[in-house]
Formats: structure tokens, sequence, C-alpha cells
């Protein structure tokens, strides 16, 4: 499993270049039945990554670009007048795709917004009283400029838990920027990617990943990470039983990428940054570093071998 | 703190229990009213707990205390003993309980009432009485903790357990001390309770007098034989008293016997009639624990060649004291049974005293002597015809014929029939009436062995009166008439010398013939008997033996050292087990095995950070140390294996490799800084 | 009796090393110190009586309850010391205080394992001793109060936790150095012109989106009205306690300003400033904060007070002082 994971994140990392913890990170996300919030500047790559993830893992790919004038319509489809067949027909949106990528949804209004989340959540839309099912699987990439700026519309907090995690790209190193520099647009090279899988093979990587052993001792540990959150005044709100159980699901996956068939302390502490940060992060803007002080501290002061 | 601090319902509610466990073994004393008293005191605690009534004041308490004094004065009268003392102590403890509005108050009556419970060891010794004052301490001390709780935990039976706990872990150091402080003896004297009455022989000898003790089965003294040289039935006669003045009725010592002067207590002393006792044959040592008497002479086998320093020894070597025997004592004595004493003569002061006789008392026995005195070749003659003469007609019983004024001659040519009393004072009269020297004695006959401790019993209804007969060139020598008519009372004891009907009239304890209660009685004399010797007997000698074997000698240095190891093994042993107890609990093994790598690691000056794997400090680690990081990477990979992936197989090398983990030690070079 | 200053600065110096500063701090032999108490040299006399009256009257038991007592007391001693032992004492929260009042520090009490922890006290100050039980396997939370003297934050000094359990013959007891930092804010002082500066109106376009209602006027206030609507001003002026009257909920908007406190001199002004700091924060007013080099925008909320109420506290102060972790709850 683990060559076959690198094989992935090298066919990825031909078009995004030095971030192969990322795309990791991007990849468990995915295979742990995930939606994925990437929260980074423009041109950092989020649509480079969703892009190739859809490619490398044989999805069908929809983009989407957020504005403010979107309307649900827009994303989830619409019924229109068929004259010549003299019924009303469905027209699919965006949305009834393999992976989609919701760029800059922060720019649009909480109610598309909500639209699409209550999609992701349900894995079904309702357009005028019928309810049709989603593809399986069904992931959304969402991106989000962190900068709040005029005209924006941040995600809530109660909407932020949807996503199983939230990552960002950040700049590349300096190597990595210069073979980039070097080598032109990476993006040109997104459709010579090979595909590594195929959609049915995904429920079974999900199944083989949830027989991955999570110990006592390392439940013990979760348990005191949790309790430190919610106990501790530094943190605005504890994590939520939801947000427990999708750490403990992410990191069998993530176990089960590095081909091993248990978790072990470091998978937490590898995961929480990007499963846990976006559910405990205080809602004022501009507290990115703040949030990211909190984990480390949730991290140094939990002691990860038992008393 | 602030002494008006609040009192707790628990620490009252344990105040009263207290009061009554400590003022019950004091019923035997203290007057019956105390009682009502106290349940008033109650009384008008609770309305003021209720807040109906207030607390007395101080003109009442003043009132309540002189009334309380003068009933105290009515029921003990206006002498001022021990007794008296402890019912005013029980006064004010029990009238403290009025007084009592703040937590000094409190603390005031609790440490009263320790002084309290202790002094119902003056009234009763016993192993019950042991036990029931520990049960009085557990209860002050119970309250003493229900005190010192916080007034937000008020229940009741925590703090009894907690005292029960403090008690129990007290009692080894307890026993230490009791052990290994000295004893120093009254520091001045106290005077002495003379209310109890106490029975055993008295001082004179009256028809029916030891006919009434026969009938106690209270014990008048156990006796443990050194190495088992137990004499014969035949010699277990214990002397007490010896009686050399008769009135017609009433054996009594006579004015020289009484006279403590004429004793010698001075065990070395070579006092010229001590040198009169010549000593035949191997002498028998034994240690006698005796009840206590009131009286100043104590038992022991003829004839007493040793005892103890504090003892005396009286003409008739008979052991006295000094003081009466007002509580259980013990005393070891060497005697030769075989002896002769005063073998070459009396003197002539001493040959008037044992051939007194009163006037006008018991004629027909006076001539009857003095022919049979005359139809006899020899003294041993006349004796044999006498003790023939009761051998042919009389018979022992504990009921005799009520006797007429001669006492003697109703006795021996009428009825016929009587007590060991009555024939000892006939043989003796009998005797000095045909100018043989004579005198009664009076003790204790016999002993039953205790089957479960190596001990012998000696009971009230073993007393006995035998006559001893002045014989030349044989001395003193011992005649019991009562062998003549009964042998068996010598070789089995009373029980088997009368009939049923008297054996009947005999007290017996409840139950006596169900196998199962005798042999429970029997264990618990048994027990008692090793509570008094032991623990109410252990005094200054016994101590010093104590001492000597345990300690190597009883200087202070070596107590000091014995009282101060012990007291430091106990606090260092309680200590131990609260550390102990707190120590961390490993929930998981893997984690009890890093632990240990983590204390070297420390020792060695490498800390691991809490947030910090194993597997990531051995990264950081193998930064500065590339053959550290090597090994804690290994015992990462293990520690893993047990933690996370439950494989108990990697625990034994986790366990081992923990074991022989050796971190180099860290230096201090700059190179290590960001450590 | 009097120690010399060395001796003093001495002993607390060996008492701070023993028990160093710590965020969360557990009990240990080293920072434990067992004395007796009166009430243990009382209990000694009596011990001494009893063996006075057993010697006296040689009786054994008496004597063997005097050395059982005495026993009791030494073992009492270990368990004095047990009763602290292995607790664990961390600061939670802290609560912010206005200078010259109380502020309370919540302090988590937790038992070592397998023990019970009774009858505690423990405070800074000897008269605000709070007690508290911990049992078996708990944790205790206890709120304690510590006098704000000065503004800035306010570490305290070490804490005293003490018990005489289990028998009161002896006190064990221990100094604590939390790690913890309550906020004080400047004691409010009211004057008669609140310090602000309106701002023009066309600045507050953007916010009064919702505010379309009008203020409408005064009407005299009644009991159970919403105090946001109270006219402070009016109050402090002493013209009597009047409502604002809005057909909507409009909200105003003030900065409070420094400079137009002049004349006074730094802390006056800030006492002034957080007076009115409080008194608006009771109000729907949105309020901002101006001080010289610094500037809290305007908002309103207890959120937003509280950052005013701080601004005022830390303003400064050296960074040393105004450190503090940001426990403030």
């Amino acid at each position: 499993m683990r060559d076959f994971v690198q094989a992935i994140v090298n066919e990825i990392s031909q078009v995004l270049l030095g971030k192969e913890d990322k795309i990791k990170l991007a990849l468990a996300c995915l295979l742990s039945d995930g939606h994925l919030l990437i929260e980074d500047l423009p041109g950092m790559g989020k649509t480079t990554l969703s892009h190739a993830l859809a490619r490398v893992m044989g999805l069908s790919y929809q983009r989407v670009q957020f504005t403010s004038d979107m309307l649900p319509a827009d994303i989830i489809g619409v019924s229109v007048f068929d004259r010549d067949k003299g019924r009303f027909s469905f027209h699919p949106g965006p949305v009834f795709t393999q992976l989609l990528l919701a760029d800059e949804i922060n720019r649009t209004t909480p109610k598309t917004q909500s639209a699409l989340l209550e999609a992701m959540e349900e894995r079904q839309v309702t357009v005028e009283g019928e309810t049709r099912k989603l593809e399986e699987p069904f992931f959304v990439i969402a991106t989000q400029n962190p900068l709040s700026q005029m005209g924006t519309f941040p995600l809530p907090e109660s909407q932020l838990d949807r996503f199983l995690m939230r990552i960002s790209l950040g700049y590349p190193s300096a190597d990595a920027e210069r073979e980039m520099l070097l080598g032109g647009d990476p993006r040109r090279q997104l459709a010579s990617l090979t595909p590594r899988l195929k959609p049915a093979q995904l429920p079974k990587i999900k199944q083989a990943a949830e027989q991955v052993k999570t110990s006592d001792s390392l439940l013990d540990y979760l348990q005191r990470l949790i309790h430190h959150t919610r106990q501790s005044p530094d943190f605005p709100s504890g994590l939520s039983p939801r947000g427990a159980l999708a750490l403990l699901r992410v990191a069998k996956t993530w176990a089960f990428m590095h081909g091993r068939s248990y978790v072990i302390a470091e998978d937490l502490q590898t995961l929480i940054p990007s499963v846990v940060g976006h559910r405990i992060a205080p809602s004022s803007a501009g507290s990115e570093s703040h949030e990211h002080t909190l984990i480390t501290e949730l991290l140094n002061a939990v002691d990860v071998v038992g008393a | 703190m602030a002494d008006r601090e609040q009192v707790s319902r628990a620490a009252l509610a344990w105040l009263l229990a207290a009061q009554v466990i400590i003022l019950l073994p004091h019923s035997v004393h203290a007057p019956l009213w105390l009682w009502a008293v106290w349940l008033w005191v109650v009384l008008w605690r609770w309305q003021i707990f209720r807040g109906a009534w207030g607390f007395p004041s101080l003109v009442l308490r003043v009132g309540m205390m002189a009334v309380l004094g003068g009933g105290l004065l009515l029921s003990y009268g206006v002498k001022f003993d021990m007794t008296a003392m402890v019912g005013l102590l029980l006064a004010g403890f029990v009238l403290k309980l009025l007084e009592l509005k703040g937590r000094r108050d409190l603390l005031v009556t609790i440490y009263l009432g320790y002084f309290v419970a202790a002094t119902q060891f003056l009234f009763h010794l016993g192993p019950l009485a042991g036990l029931y004052g520990s049960l009085s301490l557990i209860a002050l001390t119970a309250t003493l903790v229900a005190a010192n709780q916080s007034l937000l935990s008020h229940r009741f039976w925590p703090s009894f357990r907690q005292a029960s706990i403090l008690l129990a872990q007290a009692v080894p150091l307890m026993l230490v001390l009791f052990l290994a402080v000295p004893r120093t003896g009254a520091l001045w004297s106290v005077p002495s309770d003379e209310r109890a009455a106490m029975t055993g022989i008295s001082n004179s000898m009256s028809p029916g007098d030891i006919g009434a003790l026969a009938q106690s089965n209270a014990l008048a003294f156990r006796v443990t034989f050194d190495e088992g040289a137990v004499p014969p039935p035949e010699d277990r006669y214990w002397r007490g008293l010896v009686f050399s003045y008769f009135d017609g009725r009433q054996w009594r010592p006579s004015r020289r016997q009484e006279a403590p002067e004429l004793a010698n207590w001075d065990r070395a002393s070579t006092a010229q009639w001590r040198k009169l006792l010549d000593p035949v044959g191997s002498p028998v040592s034994y240690s006698v624990m005796l009840e206590p008497t009131g009286q100043r002479w104590l038992f022991a086998l003829p004839a007493p060649t040793d005892w103890d320093d504090a003892l005396g020894i009286g003409h008739e070597m008979r052991l006295l004291r000094r003081e009466p025997v007002q509580q259980r004592m013990a005393y070891q004595v060497t005697s030769h049974t075989d002896y002769r004493f005063q073998a070459g003569g009396l003197a002539n002061w001493e040959r008037e005293q044992e051939l007194q006789l009163p006037q006008d008392f018991n004629p027909q026995t006076r001539a009857r002597a003095r022919q049979w005195a005359q139809e006899a070749g020899s003294e041993q003659m006349l004796i044999n015809r006498l003790l023939a003469h009761y051998r042919a007609h009389f018979r022992y019983t504990l009921r005799p014929q009520t006797l007429g004024r001669n006492t003697v001659d109703d006795f021996l040519w009428q009825s016929q029939e009587g007590f060991c009393e009555h024939f000892a004072s006939s043989f003796v009269f009998f005797m000095r009436a045909a100018g043989i020297p004579a005198r009664v004695v009076v003790g204790y006959l016999g002993a039953t062995q205790n089957p479960v401790e190596d001990y012998w019993s000696v009971r009230q209804r073993d007393a006995h009166a035998w006559a001893e007969v002045w014989l030349r060139g044989r001395g003193w020598v011992r005649f019991d008439p009562t062998a003549a008519v009964a042998p068996e009372r010598v070789e089995g004891g009373l029980d088997s010398s009368l009939s049923s009907t008297d054996a009947q009239m005999l007290e017996r304890g409840f139950g006596a013939n169900l196998a199962l209660v005798q042999r429970l009685q029997l264990r618990w004399d048994a027990f008692n008997y090793q509570w008094h010797r032991w623990v109410l007997g252990y005094d200054q000698d016994q101590q010093s033996q104590f001492l000597e074997d345990w300690l190597g000698g009883d200087e202070l240095w070596r107590i000091a050292l014995a009282v101060m190891s012990a007291g430091a093994m106990l606090v260092l042993g309680l200590l131990l087990s609260i550390l102990w107890r707190q120590r961390p609990q490993y929930a998981y093994p893997a984690d009890r095995q890093w632990a240990r790598v983590e204390r070297k690691l420390k020792r060695a000056g490498w800390t691991r950070q809490p947030g910090e794997t194993p597997r990531s400090l051995a990264h950081r680690l193998g930064r500065s140390s590339p053959s550290l990081g090597r090994t804690l990477a290994h015992i990462a990979q293990l520690y893993e294996l047990v933690s996370y992936a439950d494989n108990r197989s990697a625990l034994a090398e986790l366990r081992a490799e923990a074991s022989g983990f050796r971190p180099p030690k860290r230096s201090l070079s700059g190179a290590n800084e960001y450590l | 009796m009097r120690v010399s200053p060395i001796l003093k600065s001495w002993f607390w110096a060996w008492v701070s090393r023993r028990a160093p500063r710590a965020a969360s701090v557990r009990l240990r032999h080293k920072s434990i110190y067992v004395l007796p108490t009166a009430q243990g040299w009382g209990f000694l006399l009596v011990i001494a009586l009893l063996w006075v009256l057993g010697t006296n009257y040689e009786n054994n038991l008496i004597l063997g309850a005097t050395f059982l007592l005495l026993s009791l007391m030494v073992v009492s001693v270990v368990h004095a010391f047990r009763n602290l032992s292995g607790l664990t004492l961390s600061v939670v929260r802290t609560h912010p205080a206005f200078a010259g009042e109380f502020a309370e520090f919540d302090v988590l009490l937790e038992a070592a394992p397998g023990s019970r922890h009774d009858a505690l006290r423990l405070g800074w100050d000897r008269l605000l001793m709070i007690e508290a039980d911990v049992p078996a396997g708990a944790q205790r939370s206890v709120a304690l109060s510590h006098k704000a003297r000065r503004r800035g934050w306010l570490v305290p000094e070490r804490l005293r936790i003490q018990s005489v359990y289990p028998l009161g013959f002896f006190r064990a007891w221990s100094w604590v150095q939390l790690d913890g930092a309550a906020l004080v804010y400047p004691a409010p002082r009211p004057t008669d012109l609140s310090p602000q500066s309106r701002i023009s109106h066309d600045e507050g376009t953007e916010l009064s989106r919702e505010n379309q209602e009008e203020f409408q006027g005064f009407r005299v206030y009644q009991a159970g009205s919403p105090l946001a609507h109270v006219a402070w001003k009016h109050y402090a002026r002493e013209q009597g306690m009047h409502l604002k009257d809005y057909s909507g909920y409009q909200s105003e908007q003030v900065w409070l300003d420094w400079d137009a406190l002049p004349g006074l001199d730094q802390e006056s002004r800030l006492s002034r400033l957080c007076y009115w700091a409080v008194a608006y924060g009771k109000t729907s007013a949105q309020f901002g904060l101006r001080l010289p080099g610094q500037t809290v925008a305007q908002g309103g909320g207890t959120a937003h007070q509280r950052a005013v109420l701080k601004a005022l506290a830390v303003y400064g102060l050296p960074e040393a002082t105004a450190q503090g972790s940001g426990r403030n709850g």
C-alpha cells in the first residue's frame, strides 16, 4: 500500500512541486471519504492539486468559481420546461460529479454556500420536491481565501465542521520554486497524468482502512487530547465528539496509507492541525497564527505516554 | 485560627456517643444520679442546637457546679480520695457540654474526656476493661477527627474509620513504649482506696469462716512452677497465717506475731532465728500471682528460703508485705518443702505462746488430754491416738451441727462432724492441753492445673486450716487432722471429699458440667492469667529482664535508642506506604517500561517534552548522539508495537531493552544547547 | 520574634527553590512542612498528666493508654503530611477585577491516586482562607480571592495551603507558586462628563444599516427596564435616571478619548475612562478607545468591553509586567 500511495503522491508531485506532505493529507482526506477545505492565497496551486487528485484517482471533475451573484440553482441544477417533450426536465448542476472544486467558496452568499454544504452532507439534492442522489463517490474540495476582503462571507464555524480536513498549501520551498520556474507552468502537464486508481477501488480501500487497529493506549492519548481542549481555558470551545471521530477516521486511513495495521500517536499528531484546527479555532478573522499556537500548545501539553 | 469556629454536627454527635461510652464503666462507683444529670444536660444541649434555649449564664453554671459538688459530697463523704476526684472529673466532663460554644471548648472537652476515659482503668483491670477502654479511646479520637473535618463533610462514620486506622497504626509504637519506657515507681504516695471489700482468709478464725470461703469459686492466686518441678499433692500446703492465740472461740495471731518490727525485711539478713531453719533436699521455685487481698501476708509453700526483695519474713517462716495487697501482685519464691525448723528447742516466750489456752473452756478435753498424755509413751503415740480417734468416729462435712460454748468439747466428744477448721482447732487445743506446743496454720491446700496454660490456680474454696506441732528433736511438724478423716481432701481437692449434697452447696461456675463451656472457661481463665501476668504485672523487674534480653541492658541510652528507632521505623513505614499508594499508576505495561527508560535518560541529563513521542525523541537525541538515537529508535519501535499494535511478544523485548538501557551522559558542550 | 531581613529573604529564597513557580504544582515531600499546633502541645500536656496518673497508681492500663496516645501523636504527623502529599494544584481561570477589589482565581485541586484530602485551607491572605475537601480520585475547583491593589497584571505571590487534619495536633502546610495572572482594571472613578468625542454621522453609514429607527427622546426610568437603555450620561450628571427611548434599537457611536480629559494625571485619566467603559458596556452603544499610541476600534458587547478595559489596564506598563497568559475568562 505504501508503494501505491507513493506512486500517487509522485504522480501529483509532477504538477505540484515540493508539497508531498500536503498531497498526502489531501489524499488521506479523500480516502477517508471526507471533504477538503484548502485555505490559501490565490495562485498557490489549489486548483492544480484538486485537478490532479481527480485525474490520478480517476474521478470525474467539475470546477465552480463562486461569485457573489451565484444562486443555489447554479450549483445544484435547475428544472427547465422542455417544450419538445412538454414537461419539465432537470438540468443537473456542477454538483453532479465525483470531485467538485468549489473555488473561493467564501465569495458567494451564505444561501448558496449552505446549498452546497447541504449537498455535501446529505450526498443528495432536492430540487422542486424531487430528491436526486449524487454520484458515488462524491468529494468536494473547497478553497477559501483567508484574507477576509470586502464582500466576502467567511464560512461559519458550524459549516466548517462539514469539512473533514482543512489544509493550506503555503509557498513552495526555494528548490521547488526554482524547479517550477525552470519547468514552466505545471498545469499544462495535468493532462499527461496517469490515473492510478479506479473509483471502484475506493470502497475497498475504505473498508481496509476501517480494519486498522486503534489500541486502548492510543484511545487514551486521544481522550487526553480531547480532554485538554475541553478543560483548558485557552480553547474557546472544546473538540466535539464528531471532531474526535473524524480525527480517528483519518488517522486510520493515514496508518493504512503508510502500510501499518495500527494507528500510532504520531499519526494523530500529524493530522491534528488539519483535522482539528478548523473545528476549535476562534471565529475572528486573522487568527490563523493563534490557531496554530493553540494546536502546538495542545500537542506540547498533552503527554503522549500515559502515566 | 479562629477559636469561635463552629462545631460540626458530626463532632457533637460523636462527643455524646463518647460520653455514654466513657460514663458507663464509671457507673460502678459514680452515683447513679449522674446519669440523670447527663440526660438533662443532653436535653439542654439539644434545645440549644434547635435554638430553643440559650447557653446557661455564668451564675447558673457556677450554681450547677456547686449543686453537683454538694451531691458528690453526699455520695462520697467528706474524704477526698481518688474515687471522689474521678467523680468530680466526671461531673466536669458532663457539664462542659453546656459550655460548648466553639472549637476550643470542644477540644477542651475531648482532652478532658481522654483523661476521664483513662481513669476507668483505676476501677477495671481485666482484659475486657482493656478492650472497652480502647473503644472509649476510638470514640474520643473519632470526635477529634470530626472536629477537624471541614464543615462541608458532616458524615458520621468516616471519622470513626479514620480514628480506628490511626489508633491501629499507633499500636506497634505503643507496645515498644510500654515495654521500654522505664517504670519509675510512684512519684508520691497516693491514698489507697479501701472501699472495696475482698474475699479471702482474714486474720482470725472463728467456726464457719473457712466453710463460707469453701463455697466461693473466686480465684485466690495462680502459681507457675519453674521448670515444671511441681511438688506432690501432699506438699501443696500454701501457708499464709499462723494463729497461736485462742480465746475460746476464735483463733488469732498473738500480739508478737502481729508486730511487723519482729519480721525480717532484709533477705540477706543473718538474724539468729533464721539460722534455725535447716533446709533438706532440693528446692522448688515458683512465682505466685496473688489476687488483691487487702492484707499484708502472702502465701508460700513451707519453708521459703528465697524470695523477692520487697518482701519480708515473719518468725513463723511466713512471707509478709509492708503494704496491704490492694492490687494483683506477683512474687517469686523458692521453698524447701523438706526442712527442719527450730529443732533445737523453743525460746521460753515462744513455748509459752504456743501452749497458751483460755481458762474455763473445754474442761472435758483438757482432762482427756492430760489422761492420754500420761497413758501415751511418747508425743508421737499421743498424736497417733488422737488421729486414730478422728479416723474412727468423725465425718467431714461443710454443714456441721452448731457447737456450744465449749466448741472443742462439743466437737471432739459429741457432734464429731465438721470441717478443716474444726479439726485443726480441736487438734491444736488437745495438743496444748497435753503440754505439746502447737499452733493453727491457715492457708490453702491444693491447686488445679490449667490444661491450656502452664500454671496452677488456687481458689478460695481451697482454703484450709491445719496444725503444726513442735516435737523435740524434730522442730515444727505439720499435722493435718482433716487428712485423717478425709484423706482424699488432700489428694483430690475439696470436691472429692464431700458427699453429693455437700458438693451441691459449693458455688460452681455456670454450666460447669458442660465440657465446652468448661473448656471455654479454662481458656478464658488462661487468657486472664496471661493478661494479668504480662500486661498488668509488667513491672520494673520484668522490664529490666525484658530489656536485658532484648536490648542487652537497661541503660537509658539503649531505651532511648530503641524507642527512637521504633518511632522512626513507624513514621518511615507509613511514609513509604503513602508514597507507594501515590506512585504513578501505569494503565499499560509499555508505559511502565518507557517510564524506566525515561528515568534513565533523565539521570543522564536528557529529558523528553510531554508532547514528544518516543520516536521523535529518538530522532531529536540522535542528532547529538547517533548511537543513543539508534538505541532509542529501536525502543521506540518496540514501544509502538506494544502500545499501539497490542503486540504482546514485543513486550518481553521492550522490557529487556528497557532494563539494559544505558544512555550516555549528556555532555554540556555548547553544541547541545539547542536541546 | 523578629527575624533579620537577610535571614528572612534567605528563607524565602530557599522555599522558592524547593517549590518553583509552575502552571501546575504537585505537592511533594520537598515542599510540605509539618509543625505542631497549640492543640498538639495541649495534647502533650494531657499525655503527661496521664503518665503521672498511671505511674503513681502503678496502673499499667493507664500507662498503656498514655503510650497509645503518644504514638497516636506520632502517627498523626504522617497523616497530616499525607493529607497534603500528592495534591495537585493548578490555576484554571482567572477573573479580572477592578483595582481595590478582589481578583478571583479558580484553582483546581486534584487528589493524588488512591488518597483523599480533607479540610484543606488555602489562600493568599490568612483572613481569606477557603476550605475544601478533595475526595479520592476527584477534582475540586475553588475560587480564591486576592486583593487587587494596582491595575495591570496581578501575579500572586506564594499561595499557602494548609491543613490540621486528621487530629489537629500538627499543621502541615506548603507554599505554592502558581503560574497564573489576573488582569486588574483601573479603579473606575465617575466624572461629570464622559470623555468622549462624538464621531460625525457620515462615518457610521456602513454600520448603521439596521439602525434606521430614530431616537425619540427620554422617559423616566422604571424598575425592570433594560439597563442598556438607561441614559447614563444624564444619570452621571445627577439629572435622574432616564431611559433613552428609541423607536428601534439604535446604537450610539462614541469614542472614549484620553485627550478629552486634560489636566489630569495618567492614573486619574485611566480611572475615568474605565468608569465610562463600564457605563457604555451596559448600553448598546458602540464605543471605542483612544489612548496615546493605541486605539481600540469601536464595537459593542462584553468581549469588546473587555478588550477596552484590558487596554486601560495594561496601558503604559512595561512589557515584563504587562505579560500574562491569556487566561482571563
